[in-house]
């Protein structure tokens, strides 16, 4: 029995030996002087194995306690530190003392490096980079596409970029700038695939004699193609089909990227109202302040009423002459035709009278064809700077117009021809160090001649008896401009000095006829006016920068200016010698890194141009006529603005508040009388004041775990004004009051949610008539995308607009647009519907002083388009 | 057009911020817009941004010596975001050992800030126009992290860098409570054991060797009886790799001042005092909203209507979050 126990309890003994509690504990020291090794570590190991066990270090004294379980008989503590030997010692594994004294050593270890390549460097310059990461995201078409993603940057619906609010001064593709202003030929043209990489050069100059001096705050934006891309022809195709009624939309390009050559050509046609000319530098045609009247367009996008027929080509070629010299050459062509129509009805409240109603139902088509040829030469070199850019242009517009006014029909035909040649020259010539002289030099000469045909003859009072059925407005001008400055900038510690001298040349020939066929115009409807405007201007001007705290600048332009008009038909002339001075000082910058502020006030004073004082009569539109007989327009201005804005990275708002206010006076005032349809404008020497107030505020939060941004602002507006009407002068104030909500959500990966309403009130107050009815009109957007992966996306957006001022039945109007589009590799499908409400056309209202005015578009039919697009 | 009528038009457009087509103001920094059926608005708001958020480069003449570095070891850091095969960042991270304190920060933000400020001082100087810029392959990225441990207090110094300035918190070194494993692996030349430990809601994995008698490690993480050479934490998100040890002879280890150069004007560096919520809250916002991180204030002018767009979503619902809790 004895030895059963003792069996067992050997056996147990040996059982609990085997999986023993044991506590370790001793004191580590150095060698000779008996100090304790702080911090030194103390490792328990199997020795069968190198496994580390369990660990500990040892305390301000040196001691060092070890407790645990362990399965073995023996245990291996080692201990080690910095500076010492290791030090090791085997031991059983049972609760004991174990001190350690150790000597010491400088640590020897391995030095192992596994070399990767190092980051080679290239040539650039700038101070802030960017670097657009490869896509992982189908949907990406073109170079537009990816530079609306990079932080900082915003995209225009127009295409113009802009980065921290301003537009990008530099398009570089390459590092060749070879459209200029046009650049968005390029952005919307080449293909997203072929970019390697979009850089940002933040305070960009591109002027090498400049870049020692000024830190300009402007940023340019380089492309770079990859490989494939580049010394090979690219390009796509594209092809649309729409119905109703049937419209079609091609497109082709093919660029060309290399290191002496770079050359973007393209050819649009659509009739479905996108305007494909708006990639060009002139999007739009000539203006001039005669021509048919035209139905008011309405505030929508484009595509949903332009009645379009457009063909527009454009070809663009860069040459590099050398490291620091290119030849740029372009060239455009648009053809285009755009019909319109609407309704309005036009009512002016005649103080102590009758109103008078006009009633138009208005149609119009304009038929233009525009050329464009511009030739560049630029040298950027380190020591100076030349570029030169001449640019031809010759458009013919023909518009026909007819109106049916109060029942009568009226035609209109407008002939439009303009030729311009434009030549800016831009020289920097460095002097002695930190400064440099910088020259402008901008000529330019334009022709226009001008004919309005009106049938029938609406006022024939205006012209004397007459049995004539129509009248004929011509007008040609010619004008030369030239703008020559010479400046120079120098700066010491915070401060920059700057002085500019101006000469500056206009010289006009305007003549002007107005009669009905068969007959002479009289002198009261004639002009022959010849205008010379000189200009010597000095300008100087000093800013103070004092880190991010303050930035402070003061210029002021004097200006001695000689004017000189002669008005041949009633033989009279004029001169004017005088010296203007407009100061403009300009205050900005940060009382904490969150709150920021900035201020601005001018002086200006403007002398009117030549359409301000002409002596003939000349009808603007069918029922339009002014004079501007009388004294010289003087006016003398002063503007107000200060801003707060409050940005929060942590509790992710921001806010602004702008307040403004101007105060602007004029010798002269326009009087407007209404005769019937007929409206005359002539301009009366009674002086004008006109003085406004602004307040605006806006704040938003976004709320990260919900992904939501949230957006509420408000404004408010009053200005007054002195108007003559009906030969009668009245008080006029206008009340503006606008609120506006904003959300932005995105649920989940794949589908974001887009909300937007403002609401706005305006009120109209003219003395003797009292308060106006105040109109009410609200504008909400919503917008739903759903991304399904794999290149497939839908949007589906709906607008709402409502204007109190209306017949209820009209009050309201929904469009609604859907827009499914599909991309693979080379392809891309897209279809698209449009105001698939059926809503016929768009209406609005407003009141100006005591005129009412109603109008309505007629807009688009339905319709579902559907487009291909193949890149090669 | 007639007189009245434009001006009516014009009195419209301010009323009801209608879009007429104006062409842009130039000087004025703001843009009008043309509606244009080509470019739908609606892409403007499907953006799924790679980009990562960088920071302005520090203003590389403040450093200030601090300690001298006994032994420098340099790991490849990776961050692979979720459901993803290429990693988004690798950045080279450096742990320089001193005699007091430790330094462990982005070696590709130094190389960074090196070159754009030699980029700058040749600018001033010369006026020369060839500039260098770090040239950097396709996801490697300097992740601005820099970390100060004291062992003597048992402190460590956080700076973080967003925008133009460095937020620093200084918080206690707590304690890892790491279970050995007994497998083993060699990195580096070394023995290295694997740990697990939990560490602010992260489960991290390592790799120590015990031939290197340093208790730190990459980041803040440490503690045990030997140098780490390898971490990486459960979701595989990010990764530390020791790719060099070296013993650098006499080396300093820097930091960064607060000081503003008077020469360059330009206050590149600044030092701001936060916390590590705040800072992750900074980190969260820079992925999330990469248009508000990049610094001022944006205004675009859509149809003559001011929109903020510092607030657009990226579309990135991970960031790379360090610490869960």
């Amino acid at each position: 029995m004895k030895r059963i126990a003792i069996t067992l309890l050997t056996i147990l003994a040996a059982g609990i030996s085997a999986f023993s509690q044991s506590r370790i504990s001793g004191r580590v020291s150095l060698d000779g002087t008996g100090e304790p090794v702080v911090s030194a570590n103390v490792i328990v190991r199997d020795p069968a194995r190198s496994a580390v066990l369990t660990y500990t270090t040892t305390d301000g004294d040196g001691r060092y306690v070890i407790e645990g379980l362990f399965g073995a008989d023996s245990l291996e503590i080692t201990v080690t530190a910095v500076n010492i030997e290791k030090s090791t010692a085997l031991t059983a594994n049972v609760s004991r003392t174990l001190d350690f004294t150790v000597r010491e050593k400088k640590l020897e270890l391995n030095e192992a490096v596994i070399t990767a390549t190092a980051p080679a460097v290239r040539r650039g310059g700038d101070t802030l980079t960017y670097f657009a990461a490869r896509y992982r995201d189908d949907n990406d078409l073109v170079a537009e596409d990816i530079i609306r993603k990079l932080p900082g940057i915003e995209v225009a619906e127009s295409g113009r970029i802009a980065y921290q609010g301003k537009e990008i001064s530099r398009f570089y593709i390459e590092g060749m700038d070879m459209l200029g202003k046009g650049y968005t030929l390029a952005s919307k043209n080449i293909s997203a695939d072929d970019i390697q990489s979009i850089e940002i050069y933040e305070n960009h100059q591109h002027i090498r004699a400049l870049q020692e001096m000024s830190r300009p705050d402007e940023a340019a934006m380089n492309i770079i193609l990859k490989e494939g891309a580049r010394g090979t022809w690219t390009g796509s195709l594209l092809a649309g089909l729409g119905y109703s009624p049937w419209m079609w939309r091609g497109e082709v390009s093919a660029m060309y990227f290399g290191k002496r050559m770079q050359s973007i050509n393209t050819y649009k046609t659509n009739n479905m109202g996108y305007n494909a000319a708006m990639e060009f530098g002139s999007p739009e045609s000539a203006a001039s302040i005669i021509g048919v009247r035209l139905p008011t367009e309405p505030p929508l996008d484009e595509d949903l009423f332009m009645d379009n027929n457009i063909h527009a080509a454009s070809s663009n070629f860069l040459f590099r002459l050398s490291g620091t010299a290119q030849l740029t050459l372009n060239a455009d062509y648009t053809h285009d035709i755009r019909k319109s129509e609407g309704v309005s009805t036009t009512v002016h409240n005649i103080v102590g009278g009758m109103p008078i109603t006009v009633n138009e139902v208005t149609s119009a088509s304009r038929r233009s064809d525009r050329a464009n040829l511009t030739i560049g030469i630029e040298n950027n070199r380190r020591k100076s700077y030349i570029n030169d850019i001449l640019r031809l242009s010759g458009e013919l517009n023909r518009d026909m117009g007819s109106v049916i006014s109060d029942g009568t029909p009226v035609s209109q035909a407008f002939r439009l021809p303009s030729l311009s040649a434009t030549n800016s020259l831009h020289m920097i010539i460095p002097v002695a160090g930190r400064m440099s002289l910088n020259l402008l030099s901008n000529t330019s000469y334009n022709y226009q001649p001008t004919s309005l045909r009106v049938t029938p003859v609406l006022f024939p009072d205006i012209f004397g008896a007459t049995q004539a059925d129509e009248a004929v407005q011509t007008l040609s001008s010619s004008q030369l401009i030239t703008r020559n400055s010479l400046s120079g900038v120098w700066t010491r510690g915070g401060w920059t000095f700057s002085i500019g001298m101006g000469l500056n040349a206009h010289i006009e020939d305007m003549a002007s006829q107005l009669y009905t066929t068969g007959t002479q115009a009289a002198d009261s409807m004639r002009n022959d006016i010849g205008w010379q405007r000189y200009d010597l201007t000095l300008g100087p001007g000093v800013s103070y920068k004092a880190g991010d705290r303050l930035f402070i600048s003061a210029h002021v332009n004097a200006d001695l200016m000689t004017l000189r008009t002669r008005d041949r038909v009633r033989g009279r002339k004029d001169g004017v010698t005088r010296v203007i001075a407009s100061p403009v000082l300009r205050l900005n910058g940060e009382i904490t890194q969150d709150l920021k502020y900035s201020a601005s006030a001018s002086y200006t004073e403007a002398y009117g141009g030549l359409y301000d004082s002409y002596g003939g009569f000349i009808m603007t539109d069918y029922r339009n006529i002014a004079t501007k007989d009388g004294e010289l327009r003087h006016t003398r201005s002063q503007n107000y603005l200060a801003s707060l804005s409050y940005s929060s990275a942590l509790n992710l708002i921001f806010a602004n508040l702008e307040a403004s206010y101007y105060r602007a006076g004029s010798n002269l005032t326009y009087a407007y009388s209404y005769d019937g349809a007929l409206t005359r404008i002539e301009s009366v020497a009674a002086p004008n004041l006109s003085h406004g107030l602004g307040l605006e505020a806006k704040v938003s939060k976004h709320f990260l775990p919900i992904s939501m941004l949230i957006s509420v602002g408000g404004g408010w507006r009053r200005s007054w004004s002195g108007i003559i009407r009906q030969g009668v002068r009245l008080d006029s104030r206008s009340d503006i009051f606008t609120a506006s909500l904003g959300l932005n959500t995105r649920f989940t990966r794949w589908l974001t949610l887009d909300y937007s309403a403002t609401y706005g009130r305006s009120e109209t107050a003219v003395e003797s008539l009292g308060y106006t009815d105040p109109i009410d009109n609200i504008k909400q957007e919503g917008e739903l995308l759903f991304s399904f992966g794999r290149g497939i996306t839908l949007s589906v957006d709906c607008e709402h607009y409502y204007n109190g001022s209306l017949q209820p039945r009209h009050r309201n109007m929904v469009f609604l647009g859907a827009e499914l589009s599909v991309k693979t590799r080379h392809l891309t499908y897209a279809l698209k519907g449009r105001n698939l409400l059926n809503t016929a056309s768009y209406s609005s209202a407003y009141t100006s002083d005591i005129t009412d005015y109603v109008y309505s578009y007629a807009l688009r039919p339905p319709a579902v388009i559907a487009t291909v697009r193949y890149n090669f | 057009m007639g007189q009245p009528l434009s001006a009516i038009v014009c009195i419209a457009a301010l009323i009801f911020i209608l879009p007429v087509k104006v062409h842009s103001q130039t000087g004025s920094g703001s843009i009008a817009i043309m509606t244009d059926g080509d470019i739908d608005a609606s892409e403007f708001k499907n953006i799924k941004i790679d980009l990562i958020p960088t920071p302005v480069p520090r203003n590389y003449s403040t450093r200030v010596a601090i300690d001298t570095s006994r032994l420098s070891v340099t790991y490849r850091y990776t961050i692979t975001e979720p459901d993803s095969l290429d990693a988004t960042i690798v950045d080279m991270q450096t742990l320089e050992i001193g005699d007091r304190l430790n330094r462990f920060y982005s070696r590709y933000g130094e190389f960074r800030d090196s070159i754009m400020y030699e980029n700058h001082l040749d600018f001033l100087r010369t006026g020369n126009e060839v500039g260098i810029r770090p040239d950097f392959k396709k996801s490697e990225h300097p992740v601005y992290y820099d970390v100060f441990t004291y062992p003597g207090e048992n402190t460590r110094l956080v700076s973080e860098r967003f925008i133009k300035t460095d937020y620093q918190y200084t918080e206690e070194v707590t304690p890892i409570d790491w279970q050995l494993s007994p497998e083993q692996e060699v990195i580096l030349g070394y023995n290295c054991q694997r740990a697990t430990g939990t560490f602010r809601g992260r489960e991290w994995q390592v790799w120590f060797t015990y031939d290197i008698p340093y208790n730190y490690g990459p980041w803040k993480l440490g503690g045990l009886p030997g140098l780490i050479l390898r971490a990486e934490d459960s979701s595989g998100s990010f990764v530390w790799e020791a790719v060099s040890l070296i013993r650098p002879e006499g080396c300093p280890i820097y930091r960064h001042s607060g000081d503003v150069s008077p020469r360059n004007g330009a206050d590149r560096h600044q030092i701001r005092k936060s916390s590590r919520k705040n800072t992750n809250k900074m980190l969260e916002a820079s992925w999330k909203l990469p248009f508000y991180m990049s610094g001022s204030s944006q205004s675009l002018y859509f149809n003559d209507e001011k929109v903020d767009t510092r607030s657009i979503s990226s579309g990135r619902t991970w960031y790379p979050r360090l610490e869960l809790e």
